[in-house]
């Protein structure tokens, strides 16, 4: 790796600053594998080898998914319309818990959710679906070929890097009210194709943005019930909720607090599907979704409960689960007004604030793909794991929270 | 706790005696403990000099007393190691790398590595250039095109 001389060796370490070499694979494996990706980027510029390792070396991006610090992780939420302001709200101090995403590319779009550290929403149309990665800011556009809602950036660099990512949407079956079909857009033949697949979901029938997520190879969105595609078997069907008592707001007006996430962390329940619901006395319930993916059979685990996080704390996913210390955390966020730095209650902030999930090994494994992606122009990818936008028009910061509930499992 | 001792010799011939509790947290020695006769003047470590040993046998003496399950005691060890690392000069705490790296010790490479990684964060490519002795080999127009390529990275 270093392509030093003796002599220059002997000649810098007699300056007070340096060192002298150790070799390459501690360099590599043990100091840059635990820089923030931003660094790691600059150092791309020091020298050739540096640049091939850190674009294209898939052992090294493992490595560093294991040891890169926890420093991009992105929370996600819903957000019906963004008119003024998007925010990524980030839990890393560096990015000072914001994150403005570009422009002016992203003037009036809504983000809609994030799966594997790439951002992705509909523009104000509904008829473009646009693809972010926030760490180095780039945009791919995808144009529909009709209006959509309801879409999912299915994307899975942790099975196979090379996979490339699917866009989901649901649509209505012409002429039937009550069935439901997906079009999917494959990035590898750049074409939307409409799916074979059929559900009849009366509750369906009123069609918003349900920000749904993508996880174990399925697209997962919830009204009344979960509903679920599996992107390569192009099958589908629906999962009653474990709940039916959540309180349930008009969604054109008020947040409903009833979502779903995907469980991160290396505890026994990552990557499944998570269901976050308000209870009408006020207590945060999460249910896990088990079952056998392969024979599309589920049912609910109830994971925990969290006493009222208080009306302003505008919800929750799963974030973490440590399997030593049997210590969960739920991060939400608090937003806060301008003008009088106080928290904002539900009924001031507007939108929804509920939290959809994905990991920092996740994200750190981004940079696995981002190595051989970020070389095609048309293609993007993070390192970050969650992404959120909000629209209020009175909240300027949003605070990120965790609550840690050190009892993990049911109770009442 | 075991009580017995266990001599280490450094590069330079110097004795270390330390508790074998302390001593067999490097893989290393407890692999040389295991698999060796022992020297009569102790267990020869032939890449390193006292004056790293000195702060190795420091760091493990310190971790051997370390309670697991004990927050407080989280945070005091944490502390320790704080005040550990920071007096360390850049060439004691490579040497200390190397050290760790060679006698096994998990923790201290951690350590030691992650704080390398938490100088570099804010480093220039030049001042990390010059902290690894690494040659620039681009062209001024490669360099200024890889740059450019990650120019988020520098805002």
């Amino acid at each position: 790796m270093s392509t030093s001389s003796t002599n220059k060796q002997k000649e810098i370490s007699k300056m007070n600053n340096s060192c002298h070499d150790l070799p390459a694979e501690l360099i590599i494996f043990e100091i840059l594998a635990r820089l923030p990706v931003k660094s790691l980027f600059r150092f791309k510029s020091v020298c050739k080898d540096w640049n091939d390792l850190i674009s294209h070396n898939s052992v090294f991006a493992e490595c560093h998914s294991r040891k890169g610090p926890n420093a991009t992780n992105f929370f996600t939420g819903s957000s019906f319309f963004c008119r003024n302001r998007e925010y990524v709200v980030s839990s890393d101090d560096a990015y000072n818990h914001q994150f403005h995403l570009p422009r002016p590319t992203f003037c009036h779009r809504s983000v809609c959710s994030s799966s594997s550290g790439l951002l992705y929403g509909l523009n104000s149309t509904f008829t473009e679906v646009f693809i972010c990665n926030p760490i180095t800011k780039q945009v791919t556009c995808i144009p529909t070929r009709k209006r959509l809602l309801c879409v999912a950036l299915a994307y899975d660099p942790y099975n196979d890097p090379d996979s490339g990512y699917a866009v989901v949407a649901l649509v209505r079956v012409e002429d039937d009210d009550n069935w439901f079909t997906f079009e999917v857009y494959s990035s590898k033949t750049c074409e939307w194709r409409k799916s074979n697949a059929k559900v009849e979901a009366y509750s369906y029938k009123l069609l918003i943005d349900l920000h749904p997520v993508f996880s174990k190879g399925k697209y997962w969105s919830v009204m009344w019930n979960v509903l679920w595609y599996d992107v390569e078997k192009d099958v589908a069907g629906l999962v009653p909720c474990p709940r039916r008592d959540f309180v349930f707001f008009d969604p054109f007006k008020e947040p409903q607090f009833q979502d779903i996430g995907v469980c991160n962390g290396n505890g026994n329940g990552a990557g499944e599907l998570s269901y976050s619901m308000l209870t009408k006395d006020g207590n945060i319930e999460i249910w896990l979704l088990r079952g056998d993916h392969e024979e599309m059979k589920f049912e609910w685990e109830k994971k925990y409960n969290a006493p009222n996080l208080k009306p302003n704390s505008c919800a929750l996913a799963q974030r973490k689960q440590d399997e030593d210390s049997q210590k969960t955390c739920i991060t939400y966020v608090e937003c806060i007004s301008d003008s009088s730095n106080k928290p904002i209650s539900v009924q001031e902030s507007i939108k929804a604030y509920i939290f959809k999930n994905a990991s920092k090994d996740k994200g750190a494994h981004g940079v696995k793909t981002s190595m051989s992606l970020l070389k095609k122009q048309a293609e993007v990818q993070s390192l970050g794991a969650l992404s959120w936008s909000a629209a209020f028009e009175k909240a300027t910061k949003a605070v990120v929270k965790e609550y840690i509930n050190h009892k993990v499992g049911g109770g009442g | 706790m075991s009580t017995k001792k266990i001599t280490l010799l450094s590069s330079d011939r110097e004795q270390f005696i330390v508790d074998e509790a302390v001593a067999i947290q490097s893989q290393t020695i407890k692999n040389l403990i295991e698999d060796t006769v022992p020297d009569e003047d102790g267990i020869p470590l032939p890449v390193v000099h006292s004056r790293i040993l000195a702060k190795v046998t420091e760091y493990l003496t310190k971790h051997a007393n370390y309670k697991p399950h004990n927050d407080a005691a989280k945070e005091e060890l944490k502390n320790w190691d704080v005040k550990f690392l920071g007096k360390l000069d850049n060439n004691t705490l490579f040497d200390l790398i190397l050290a760790a790296n060679y006698l096994d010790i998990k923790g201290l490479l951690d350590l030691t590595c992650q704080a390398v990684a938490d100088l570099m964060k804010g480093m220039s490519v030049e001042e990390v250039r010059k902290l690894f002795n690494i040659e620039n080999d681009f062209t001024p127009e490669e360099e200024e095109a890889v740059r450019k390529e990650n120019q988020w990275a520098f805002d």
